[in-house]
Protein backbone atom coordinates (compact mmCIF):
# COMPACT_ATOMS: atom_id res chain seq x y z
CA UNK A 1 0.00 0.00 0.00
CA UNK A 2 2.71 2.22 0.85
CA UNK A 3 4.34 1.45 -2.29
CA UNK A 4 1.24 2.08 -4.27
CA UNK A 5 0.59 5.66 -2.28
CA UNK A 6 4.50 6.76 -2.96
CA UNK A 7 3.68 5.80 -6.61
CA UNK A 8 0.99 7.84 -7.01
CA UNK A 9 2.71 10.78 -5.46
CA UNK A 10 5.20 10.67 -7.71
CA UNK A 11 3.50 10.41 -10.63
CA UNK A 12 1.11 13.30 -9.50
CA UNK A 13 4.27 15.33 -9.05
CA UNK A 14 5.73 14.48 -12.28
CA UNK A 15 2.12 15.51 -13.79
CA UNK A 16 2.25 18.40 -11.93
CA UNK A 17 5.59 19.53 -13.22
CA UNK A 18 5.37 18.62 -17.28
CA UNK A 19 2.02 21.21 -16.71
CA UNK A 20 4.30 23.70 -15.27
CA UNK A 21 4.46 27.18 -17.78
CA UNK A 22 8.22 27.61 -19.32
CA UNK A 23 10.10 30.77 -18.26
CA UNK A 24 11.37 30.39 -21.86
CA UNK A 25 7.86 30.64 -23.95
CA UNK A 26 7.32 33.82 -25.64
CA UNK A 27 4.62 36.01 -23.80
CA UNK A 28 4.83 34.27 -20.57
CA UNK A 29 6.77 36.18 -18.64
CA UNK A 30 7.96 39.35 -20.98
CA UNK A 31 6.07 40.49 -24.26
CA UNK A 32 6.85 38.59 -27.78
CA UNK A 33 8.84 40.48 -30.56
CA UNK A 34 8.12 41.74 -33.36
CA UNK A 35 9.37 38.63 -35.47
CA UNK A 36 7.10 36.73 -32.77
CA UNK A 37 3.95 38.44 -33.03
CA UNK A 38 2.69 39.96 -36.88
CA UNK A 39 -0.02 42.30 -35.09
CA UNK A 40 2.78 44.77 -33.45
CA UNK A 41 4.39 47.61 -35.92
CA UNK A 42 6.77 46.84 -37.12
CA UNK A 43 9.66 47.55 -40.34
CA UNK A 44 12.52 45.26 -41.78
CA UNK A 45 15.44 47.33 -42.23
CA UNK A 46 19.26 46.27 -42.65
CA UNK A 47 18.75 42.47 -41.77
CA UNK A 48 16.53 43.57 -38.50
CA UNK A 49 13.03 43.48 -37.91
CA UNK A 50 12.69 46.66 -35.35
CA UNK A 51 9.54 47.80 -33.73
CA UNK A 52 8.80 50.64 -35.04
CA UNK A 53 5.48 53.33 -35.32
CA UNK A 54 5.85 57.02 -36.92
CA UNK A 55 3.77 59.68 -36.92
CA UNK A 56 2.75 62.89 -37.95
CA UNK A 57 3.12 64.43 -41.91
CA UNK A 58 5.06 62.00 -43.64
CA UNK A 59 6.90 64.94 -45.81
CA UNK A 60 7.51 67.37 -42.98
CA UNK A 61 11.03 67.54 -41.11
CA UNK A 62 12.22 63.95 -39.61
CA UNK A 63 12.34 63.76 -36.19
CA UNK A 64 13.84 60.63 -35.09
CA UNK A 65 13.76 59.37 -31.35
CA UNK A 66 16.81 57.06 -30.12
CA UNK A 67 15.81 55.42 -26.57
CA UNK A 68 18.45 54.84 -23.86
CA UNK A 69 19.89 51.71 -22.42
CA UNK A 70 21.33 50.04 -24.52
CA UNK A 71 18.52 47.77 -24.33
CA UNK A 72 15.62 49.99 -23.31
CA UNK A 73 12.54 51.05 -25.34
CA UNK A 74 11.07 54.00 -26.64
CA UNK A 75 7.96 53.45 -24.48
CA UNK A 76 9.21 56.15 -22.12
CA UNK A 77 9.59 58.91 -25.13
CA UNK A 78 6.26 58.75 -26.52
CA UNK A 79 6.27 62.32 -25.29
CA UNK A 80 7.41 63.09 -27.96
CA UNK A 81 4.35 62.16 -30.20
CA UNK A 82 3.33 65.73 -29.57
CA UNK A 83 6.22 66.99 -31.70
CA UNK A 84 3.78 65.33 -34.25
CA UNK A 85 1.04 67.72 -33.59
CA UNK A 86 3.28 70.68 -33.98
CA UNK A 87 3.97 69.48 -37.23
CA UNK A 88 6.77 66.94 -37.15
CA UNK A 89 7.30 63.44 -38.74
CA UNK A 90 8.27 62.09 -35.48
CA UNK A 91 9.74 58.43 -35.57
CA UNK A 92 10.51 55.89 -32.79
CA UNK A 93 12.05 52.59 -32.93
CA UNK A 94 12.94 49.88 -30.59
CA UNK A 95 17.22 49.62 -31.54
CA UNK A 96 18.27 46.24 -32.47
CA UNK A 97 17.83 43.72 -29.55
CA UNK A 98 15.96 46.20 -27.12
CA UNK A 99 12.59 46.44 -26.20
CA UNK A 100 10.13 45.13 -28.87
CA UNK A 101 12.59 44.78 -31.69
CA UNK A 102 14.12 41.48 -33.21
CA UNK A 103 16.82 39.79 -30.38
CA UNK A 104 20.55 38.28 -31.90
CA UNK A 105 22.99 36.09 -29.35
CA UNK A 106 25.87 37.22 -27.42
CA UNK A 107 27.75 36.07 -29.96
CA UNK A 108 26.57 37.75 -32.90
CA UNK A 109 27.68 41.05 -31.40
CA UNK A 110 30.62 40.44 -29.82
CA UNK A 111 32.15 38.53 -32.84
CA UNK A 112 31.84 41.50 -34.41
CA UNK A 113 33.95 43.21 -31.68
CA UNK A 114 33.68 46.77 -31.98
CA UNK A 115 31.78 46.88 -35.06
CA UNK A 116 29.12 45.83 -33.34
CA UNK A 117 28.74 49.34 -32.64
CA UNK A 118 28.17 50.34 -36.13
CA UNK A 119 25.18 48.15 -36.71
CA UNK A 120 23.69 50.49 -34.46
CA UNK A 121 23.94 53.55 -36.67
CA UNK A 122 23.66 51.20 -39.86
CA UNK A 123 20.30 50.72 -38.64
CA UNK A 124 19.39 54.39 -37.86
CA UNK A 125 20.49 54.90 -41.08
CA UNK A 126 18.12 52.57 -43.01
CA UNK A 127 15.71 53.79 -40.76
CA UNK A 128 16.42 57.41 -41.93
CA UNK A 129 15.99 56.19 -45.02
CA UNK A 130 12.77 53.89 -44.62
CA UNK A 131 11.24 57.19 -43.41
CA UNK A 132 12.53 59.91 -45.38
CA UNK A 133 10.27 60.65 -48.52
CA UNK A 134 12.09 63.12 -50.33
CA UNK A 135 16.35 63.90 -49.90
CA UNK A 136 15.70 67.49 -48.79
CA UNK A 137 13.76 66.39 -46.08
CA UNK A 138 15.61 68.00 -43.39
CA UNK A 139 16.62 65.08 -40.02
CA UNK A 140 16.00 66.16 -36.56
CA UNK A 141 17.45 63.48 -33.38
CA UNK A 142 16.37 63.58 -30.00
CA UNK A 143 18.50 61.20 -27.76
CA UNK A 144 17.88 60.51 -24.14
CA UNK A 145 21.35 58.95 -22.29
CA UNK A 146 22.28 55.89 -24.45
CA UNK A 147 20.25 57.49 -27.31
CA UNK A 148 21.77 60.71 -26.60
CA UNK A 149 25.73 59.16 -26.83
CA UNK A 150 24.37 57.36 -30.02
CA UNK A 151 23.16 60.47 -31.45
CA UNK A 152 25.92 62.26 -30.67
CA UNK A 153 28.24 59.64 -32.26
CA UNK A 154 25.95 58.98 -35.02
CA UNK A 155 26.33 62.84 -36.28
CA UNK A 156 29.92 62.66 -36.00
CA UNK A 157 29.96 60.26 -38.25
CA UNK A 158 27.56 61.94 -40.55
CA UNK A 159 27.58 65.68 -39.44
CA UNK A 160 26.06 66.62 -43.83
CA UNK A 161 22.90 64.57 -42.98
CA UNK A 162 21.62 65.74 -39.72
CA UNK A 163 20.11 69.02 -39.46
CA UNK A 164 19.68 69.37 -35.79
CA UNK A 165 20.88 67.22 -32.43
CA UNK A 166 19.09 67.26 -29.14
CA UNK A 167 21.03 65.50 -26.27
CA UNK A 168 18.99 64.95 -23.10
CA UNK A 169 21.73 63.55 -20.35
CA UNK A 170 24.39 61.41 -22.24
CA UNK A 171 26.02 59.71 -19.69
CA UNK A 172 29.83 59.82 -21.30
CA UNK A 173 31.16 60.44 -24.61
CA UNK A 174 34.50 59.55 -24.15
CA UNK A 175 34.82 55.98 -22.98
CA UNK A 176 36.31 56.82 -19.63
CA UNK A 177 33.26 59.45 -19.25
CA UNK A 178 31.36 56.66 -19.47
CA UNK A 179 32.77 54.37 -17.26
CA UNK A 180 32.72 56.79 -14.57
CA UNK A 181 29.05 57.62 -15.12
CA UNK A 182 28.15 53.92 -14.34
CA UNK A 183 30.18 53.66 -11.52
CA UNK A 184 28.57 57.10 -10.24
CA UNK A 185 24.84 56.43 -11.43
CA UNK A 186 24.26 52.87 -9.17
CA UNK A 187 23.79 52.18 -5.64
CA UNK A 188 24.51 48.58 -5.42
CA UNK A 189 25.46 48.36 -2.13
CA UNK A 190 26.84 44.96 -0.83
CA UNK A 191 24.26 45.10 1.54
CA UNK A 192 21.48 46.83 -0.21
CA UNK A 193 17.98 45.58 -1.44
CA UNK A 194 18.38 45.87 -4.93
CA UNK A 195 21.51 43.52 -5.23
CA UNK A 196 20.09 40.83 -2.86
CA UNK A 197 16.91 40.69 -5.25
CA UNK A 198 18.83 40.37 -8.00
CA UNK A 199 21.49 37.82 -7.34
CA UNK A 200 18.89 35.97 -5.22
CA UNK A 201 16.87 35.48 -8.24
CA UNK A 202 19.13 33.11 -9.53
CA UNK A 203 17.92 30.60 -7.04
CA UNK A 204 14.25 31.36 -8.43
CA UNK A 205 15.64 31.37 -12.60
CA UNK A 206 18.40 30.79 -13.83
CA UNK A 207 19.70 32.60 -16.60
CA UNK A 208 21.53 30.43 -19.16
CA UNK A 209 23.40 31.78 -22.66
CA UNK A 210 20.85 33.50 -25.07
CA UNK A 211 17.86 32.74 -23.24
CA UNK A 212 16.30 36.09 -23.78
CA UNK A 213 13.06 35.82 -22.54
CA UNK A 214 14.91 34.91 -18.99
CA UNK A 215 17.55 37.72 -19.21
CA UNK A 216 15.18 40.45 -19.91
CA UNK A 217 12.47 39.33 -17.36
CA UNK A 218 15.24 39.50 -15.02
CA UNK A 219 16.51 42.72 -15.70
CA UNK A 220 12.84 44.24 -15.74
CA UNK A 221 12.55 43.05 -12.28
CA UNK A 222 16.05 44.76 -11.65
CA UNK A 223 15.39 48.07 -12.59
CA UNK A 224 12.76 49.31 -10.33
CA UNK A 225 13.97 53.02 -8.92
CA UNK A 226 17.23 54.30 -8.89
CA UNK A 227 17.74 57.18 -5.81
CA UNK A 228 20.70 58.46 -7.67
CA UNK A 229 19.20 59.17 -10.78
CA UNK A 230 15.82 59.76 -9.91
CA UNK A 231 14.64 57.59 -12.19
CA UNK A 232 10.93 55.88 -11.47
CA UNK A 233 10.58 52.83 -13.36
CA UNK A 234 7.93 51.38 -11.42
CA UNK A 235 5.42 53.91 -13.58
CA UNK A 236 2.82 51.88 -15.74
CA UNK A 237 3.91 51.65 -19.03
CA UNK A 238 7.48 53.08 -18.78
CA UNK A 239 8.74 50.08 -20.87
CA UNK A 240 7.82 47.19 -22.80
CA UNK A 241 10.85 45.08 -22.70
CA UNK A 242 14.20 45.35 -21.57
CA UNK A 243 17.05 43.96 -23.66
CA UNK A 244 19.72 42.48 -21.26
CA UNK A 245 21.67 40.70 -24.32
CA UNK A 246 22.56 43.97 -25.78
CA UNK A 247 23.08 45.39 -22.53
CA UNK A 248 25.71 43.58 -21.14
CA UNK A 249 27.12 42.57 -24.60
CA UNK A 250 27.37 46.34 -25.42
CA UNK A 251 28.91 47.24 -21.62
CA UNK A 252 31.89 44.03 -22.18
CA UNK A 253 32.72 45.55 -26.00
CA UNK A 254 32.86 49.04 -24.92
CA UNK A 255 34.71 47.92 -21.81
CA UNK A 256 37.46 45.93 -24.24
CA UNK A 257 37.75 48.14 -27.58
CA UNK A 258 36.56 51.67 -25.53
CA UNK A 259 35.12 53.49 -28.61
CA UNK A 260 34.96 57.28 -28.36
CA UNK A 261 31.30 57.99 -28.88
CA UNK A 262 32.38 61.80 -29.19
CA UNK A 263 34.51 60.88 -32.93
CA UNK A 264 34.14 63.45 -35.45
CA UNK A 265 30.98 65.51 -33.33
CA UNK A 266 33.68 68.68 -33.98
CA UNK A 267 32.95 68.92 -37.36
CA UNK A 268 29.20 69.74 -37.14
CA UNK A 269 29.17 73.06 -36.78
CA UNK A 270 25.02 73.30 -35.77
CA UNK A 271 24.41 74.53 -32.47
CA UNK A 272 22.86 71.35 -30.40
CA UNK A 273 20.53 71.40 -27.89
CA UNK A 274 21.34 69.65 -24.60
CA UNK A 275 19.87 68.77 -21.90
CA UNK A 276 20.30 67.66 -17.81
CA UNK A 277 18.50 67.19 -15.19
CA UNK A 278 18.64 68.86 -11.44
CA UNK A 279 17.60 65.78 -9.45
CA UNK A 280 20.24 63.56 -11.12
CA UNK A 281 23.05 63.47 -8.59
CA UNK A 282 25.35 61.46 -11.04
CA UNK A 283 25.01 64.92 -13.17
CA UNK A 284 26.10 67.85 -11.67
CA UNK A 285 26.59 70.90 -13.18
CA UNK A 286 30.39 69.64 -13.52
CA UNK A 287 28.98 66.80 -15.77
CA UNK A 288 27.25 68.73 -18.03
CA UNK A 289 29.91 71.00 -18.75
CA UNK A 290 32.48 68.42 -19.32
CA UNK A 291 29.80 66.41 -21.63
CA UNK A 292 29.31 69.39 -23.39
CA UNK A 293 32.58 70.44 -23.92
CA UNK A 294 32.75 68.62 -27.56
CA UNK A 295 29.99 69.92 -29.10
CA UNK A 296 30.76 72.82 -31.60
CA UNK A 297 28.21 75.17 -30.39
CA UNK A 298 25.79 73.99 -27.50
CA UNK A 299 22.75 75.61 -25.44
CA UNK A 300 22.41 73.58 -22.49
CA UNK A 301 19.10 73.86 -20.90
CA UNK A 302 19.23 72.09 -16.90
CA UNK A 303 15.77 71.09 -15.90
CA UNK A 304 14.70 71.60 -12.15
CA UNK A 305 12.64 69.75 -10.13
CA UNK A 306 13.21 65.96 -11.49
CA UNK A 307 15.90 63.08 -12.46
CA UNK A 308 17.45 61.44 -15.47
CA UNK A 309 14.55 60.40 -17.57
CA UNK A 310 11.59 63.15 -16.22
CA UNK A 311 13.16 65.88 -18.69
CA UNK A 312 10.62 63.87 -21.21
CA UNK A 313 8.90 61.32 -19.31
CA UNK A 314 7.68 64.27 -16.42
CA UNK A 315 4.69 65.60 -18.09
CA UNK A 316 5.04 68.95 -16.83
CA UNK A 317 8.08 69.38 -17.52
CA UNK A 318 7.97 67.99 -20.68
CA UNK A 319 5.15 70.42 -21.69
CA UNK A 320 6.50 73.92 -19.87
CA UNK A 321 10.35 73.35 -20.35
CA UNK A 322 11.70 70.76 -22.91
CA UNK A 323 8.88 70.34 -25.68
CA UNK A 324 8.94 74.63 -26.08
CA UNK A 325 12.99 74.57 -26.01
CA UNK A 326 13.08 71.37 -28.79
CA UNK A 327 10.28 73.12 -30.75
CA UNK A 328 11.87 76.72 -30.67
CA UNK A 329 15.31 75.25 -31.55
CA UNK A 330 13.58 73.37 -34.43
CA UNK A 331 12.17 76.02 -36.14
CA UNK A 332 15.54 78.11 -35.66
CA UNK A 333 16.91 75.18 -37.85
CA UNK B 1 27.50 26.45 30.46
CA UNK B 2 25.51 25.39 27.52
CA UNK B 3 23.51 29.07 27.74
CA UNK B 4 26.65 30.53 27.91
CA UNK B 5 28.08 29.47 24.95
CA UNK B 6 24.61 30.16 22.82
CA UNK B 7 24.65 33.86 24.28
CA UNK B 8 28.36 33.88 22.91
CA UNK B 9 27.12 33.08 19.47
CA UNK B 10 24.56 35.53 19.41
CA UNK B 11 26.99 37.83 20.91
CA UNK B 12 29.25 37.71 17.85
CA UNK B 13 26.43 37.19 15.36
CA UNK B 14 25.14 40.52 16.38
CA UNK B 15 28.79 41.91 16.42
CA UNK B 16 29.74 40.51 13.20
CA UNK B 17 26.17 39.64 11.63
CA UNK B 18 28.43 37.80 8.48
CA UNK B 19 28.98 34.60 10.52
CA UNK B 20 28.23 31.33 8.63
CA UNK B 21 28.35 27.62 9.68
CA UNK B 22 28.70 25.28 7.56
CA UNK B 23 30.12 22.01 8.44
CA UNK B 24 31.07 20.52 11.85
CA UNK B 25 34.09 18.54 12.73
CA UNK B 26 33.16 14.78 12.24
CA UNK B 27 36.12 13.62 14.29
CA UNK B 28 34.39 14.48 17.58
CA UNK B 29 31.41 11.95 16.29
CA UNK B 30 32.63 9.71 18.83
CA UNK B 31 31.73 12.33 21.63
CA UNK B 32 28.36 12.79 23.26
CA UNK B 33 27.35 15.44 21.42
CA UNK B 34 23.68 14.96 20.29
CA UNK B 35 22.48 18.62 18.71
CA UNK B 36 24.21 21.86 17.17
CA UNK B 37 23.08 25.14 16.41
CA UNK B 38 24.61 27.33 14.17
CA UNK B 39 25.13 31.03 13.30
CA UNK B 40 26.74 31.80 9.80
CA UNK B 41 26.77 34.68 7.29
CA UNK B 42 27.55 34.30 3.25
CA UNK B 43 27.44 35.63 -0.21
CA UNK B 44 25.62 33.43 -2.35
CA UNK B 45 22.97 34.55 -4.46
CA UNK B 46 23.24 37.80 -2.06
CA UNK B 47 24.59 38.18 1.41
CA UNK B 48 22.79 35.58 3.61
CA UNK B 49 22.65 34.86 7.34
CA UNK B 50 21.82 31.84 8.33
CA UNK B 51 20.34 30.25 11.86
CA UNK B 52 20.39 26.43 12.10
CA UNK B 53 19.47 23.70 14.45
CA UNK B 54 20.33 19.81 14.20
CA UNK B 55 19.24 16.71 16.22
CA UNK B 56 20.48 13.71 16.11
CA UNK B 57 17.70 11.23 14.61
CA UNK B 58 17.90 7.71 16.43
CA UNK B 59 19.57 5.80 14.01
CA UNK B 60 22.06 2.85 14.72
CA UNK B 61 24.39 2.82 11.46
CA UNK B 62 24.80 6.08 10.79
CA UNK B 63 25.28 9.64 12.73
CA UNK B 64 22.60 10.99 11.70
CA UNK B 65 21.40 14.42 11.81
CA UNK B 66 17.61 16.34 11.39
CA UNK B 67 19.07 19.83 9.88
CA UNK B 68 16.77 22.64 9.65
CA UNK B 69 17.82 26.34 8.64
CA UNK B 70 16.21 29.66 8.66
CA UNK B 71 17.91 31.93 6.30
CA UNK B 72 17.44 35.30 5.57
CA UNK B 73 19.25 38.33 2.91
CA UNK B 74 20.75 41.33 3.51
CA UNK B 75 18.49 44.17 2.54
CA UNK B 76 16.68 47.08 3.80
CA UNK B 77 13.51 44.44 3.66
CA UNK B 78 14.19 41.96 6.18
CA UNK B 79 12.51 38.82 5.62
CA UNK B 80 10.70 39.48 2.52
CA UNK B 81 13.74 37.39 0.83
CA UNK B 82 14.52 34.39 2.81
CA UNK B 83 13.97 30.44 2.91
CA UNK B 84 13.54 27.93 4.74
CA UNK B 85 15.54 24.30 4.46
CA UNK B 86 15.33 21.29 6.20
CA UNK B 87 17.06 17.64 5.45
CA UNK B 88 19.60 15.31 6.99
CA UNK B 89 23.50 15.49 7.53
CA UNK B 90 25.51 12.72 8.08
CA UNK B 91 29.30 11.15 8.19
CA UNK B 92 28.58 8.30 5.06
CA UNK B 93 32.42 7.20 5.10
CA UNK B 94 35.44 7.42 8.46
CA UNK B 95 38.79 6.09 7.63
CA UNK B 96 41.18 7.12 10.02
CA UNK B 97 41.26 11.14 9.79
CA UNK B 98 39.57 11.17 6.83
CA UNK B 99 35.97 11.42 6.54
CA UNK B 100 33.38 11.74 3.97
CA UNK B 101 30.06 13.43 4.89
CA UNK B 102 26.84 14.17 2.85
CA UNK B 103 23.65 16.48 3.21
CA UNK B 104 20.06 16.51 1.32
CA UNK B 105 16.92 17.77 2.12
CA UNK B 106 14.13 20.11 0.86
CA UNK B 107 14.33 24.09 0.49
CA UNK B 108 11.26 26.61 0.31
CA UNK B 109 12.41 30.20 -0.65
CA UNK B 110 10.61 33.62 -1.29
CA UNK B 111 11.83 36.41 -3.04
CA UNK B 112 10.01 39.50 -3.38
CA UNK B 113 10.73 42.97 -5.55
CA UNK B 114 8.08 46.09 -7.05
CA UNK B 115 7.21 43.28 -9.94
CA UNK B 116 6.92 40.15 -8.56
CA UNK B 117 6.78 37.65 -5.72
CA UNK B 118 8.29 34.35 -6.16
CA UNK B 119 7.90 31.22 -4.04
CA UNK B 120 10.27 28.25 -4.41
CA UNK B 121 10.20 24.50 -3.32
CA UNK B 122 13.45 23.30 -3.92
CA UNK B 123 16.18 20.45 -3.49
CA UNK B 124 19.12 20.45 -2.28
CA UNK B 125 22.41 18.15 -1.92
CA UNK B 126 25.90 17.87 -1.22
CA UNK B 127 29.25 15.97 0.16
CA UNK B 128 31.84 17.19 1.70
CA UNK B 129 35.21 15.13 2.13
CA UNK B 130 38.73 15.64 3.78
CA UNK B 131 40.60 15.86 6.49
CA UNK B 132 39.14 15.94 10.28
CA UNK B 133 41.61 16.22 13.56
CA UNK B 134 40.33 17.13 16.52
CA UNK B 135 41.26 20.83 15.93
CA UNK B 136 40.64 21.29 12.54
CA UNK B 137 39.40 20.02 9.57
CA UNK B 138 39.60 20.62 5.86
CA UNK B 139 37.50 19.53 3.08
CA UNK B 140 36.27 19.51 -0.65
CA UNK B 141 32.75 19.99 -1.20
CA UNK B 142 30.30 19.66 -4.34
CA UNK B 143 26.67 20.75 -3.72
CA UNK B 144 23.52 21.26 -6.00
CA UNK B 145 20.47 23.22 -4.58
CA UNK B 146 17.97 23.59 -7.35
CA UNK B 147 14.45 24.50 -7.31
CA UNK B 148 11.83 22.38 -8.44
CA UNK B 149 9.42 24.98 -9.66
CA UNK B 150 8.68 28.60 -8.97
CA UNK B 151 5.47 30.12 -8.38
CA UNK B 152 5.69 34.14 -9.86
CA UNK B 153 3.11 36.18 -8.97
CA UNK B 154 3.27 39.34 -11.17
CA UNK B 155 2.56 43.04 -8.94
CA UNK B 156 0.59 45.65 -10.37
CA UNK B 157 3.13 47.39 -10.88
CA UNK B 158 4.49 44.84 -13.27
CA UNK B 159 0.94 44.33 -15.52
CA UNK B 160 1.38 47.92 -15.60
CA UNK B 161 4.40 47.35 -17.69
CA UNK B 162 3.41 43.94 -19.42
CA UNK B 163 -0.62 43.50 -18.45
CA UNK B 164 -0.42 40.24 -19.99
CA UNK B 165 2.30 38.56 -17.93
CA UNK B 166 0.82 35.43 -16.71
CA UNK B 167 1.00 34.62 -12.72
CA UNK B 168 1.59 30.78 -11.98
CA UNK B 169 4.00 27.98 -11.43
CA UNK B 170 6.85 27.99 -13.50
CA UNK B 171 9.60 24.89 -13.82
CA UNK B 172 10.08 21.97 -14.03
CA UNK B 173 13.55 22.87 -12.15
CA UNK B 174 13.68 26.84 -12.92
CA UNK B 175 16.70 27.78 -11.38
CA UNK B 176 19.59 26.47 -9.31
CA UNK B 177 23.20 25.74 -8.63
CA UNK B 178 25.76 23.73 -8.26
CA UNK B 179 28.77 25.02 -5.53
CA UNK B 180 32.23 23.61 -6.18
CA UNK B 181 34.20 24.58 -2.94
CA UNK B 182 36.53 24.10 -0.04
CA UNK B 183 36.28 24.24 3.58
CA UNK B 184 38.52 24.74 6.45
CA UNK B 185 37.23 24.72 10.24
CA UNK B 186 38.53 25.39 13.31
CA UNK B 187 37.34 23.28 16.43
CA UNK B 188 37.90 25.30 20.07
CA UNK B 189 36.17 22.37 22.61
CA UNK B 190 32.73 21.92 20.99
CA UNK B 191 32.77 25.10 19.84
CA UNK B 192 33.36 24.66 15.33
CA UNK B 193 34.30 27.96 13.62
CA UNK B 194 34.76 27.68 9.37
CA UNK B 195 35.39 29.31 6.32
CA UNK B 196 34.25 28.54 3.04
CA UNK B 197 34.64 29.82 -0.50
CA UNK B 198 34.36 28.85 -3.90
CA UNK B 199 32.08 28.61 -7.32
CA UNK B 200 28.66 28.56 -8.30
CA UNK B 201 27.46 27.31 -11.39
CA UNK B 202 24.42 27.23 -13.24
CA UNK B 203 22.54 23.55 -13.72
CA UNK B 204 24.24 23.28 -16.98
CA UNK B 205 27.66 23.87 -15.53
CA UNK B 206 28.72 26.11 -18.41
CA UNK B 207 26.90 29.24 -17.54
CA UNK B 208 26.81 31.58 -14.35
CA UNK B 209 24.48 33.20 -11.61
CA UNK B 210 25.37 36.87 -11.39
CA UNK B 211 27.64 36.15 -8.52
CA UNK B 212 29.49 33.54 -9.47
CA UNK B 213 31.10 32.73 -5.98
CA UNK B 214 30.29 32.20 -2.38
CA UNK B 215 31.97 32.75 0.53
CA UNK B 216 31.15 31.65 3.98
CA UNK B 217 31.71 32.08 7.51
CA UNK B 218 30.19 30.39 10.42
CA UNK B 219 29.94 29.17 14.04
CA UNK B 220 28.66 25.98 15.11
CA UNK B 221 28.27 25.07 18.96
CA UNK B 222 27.87 20.91 19.76
CA UNK B 223 26.00 20.36 22.60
Amino acid sequence: MKKFLGFVGIAWLLLQLSACLQVDEPGNLVPKTVDEDASLPAIYVNGVFLHAEAFGPPDSTLVIVLHGGPGSDYRYLLHCKDLADAGYRVVFYDQRGSGLSQRFDADYYLDKREAALDLMYDDLSAVIAYYRTSADQKVFLIGHSWGAMMATAYTGKHPDDIQGLVACEPGGLHWDDVRTYISNEFEFGFWGEQLNDAAYMDAFISTYADAHEVADYKLMLMGSENNITGEHNVAPASSWRAGAIINATFLQIGETYQPDLAEGIEQFHTPVLFFYSSDNMAYPDSWAERITDVYDTVEVIKVNGTGHDGIITDAEKWQTVTMPHILSYFQSR
Amino acid sequence: MRIKYVMLLCMLCAMSACLQAQYINWNTTDSTFDQWVSLSGSVENGVVFDAGYAHKLPVQKLPLFLDIHLMTLSGEDIGDDMAITAGVQTLLVQHGYWGLSANGGFSLRRNENVFARMWAPGMYAGVAGGYYRTHFFLLAEVGIDASIATHIQHSEAYLGQYPDAVSGWYGPFPGGEWSFGITAGSSIHTLDISLSAGILRNMDITSIPLIPFYGKLGLAYRF
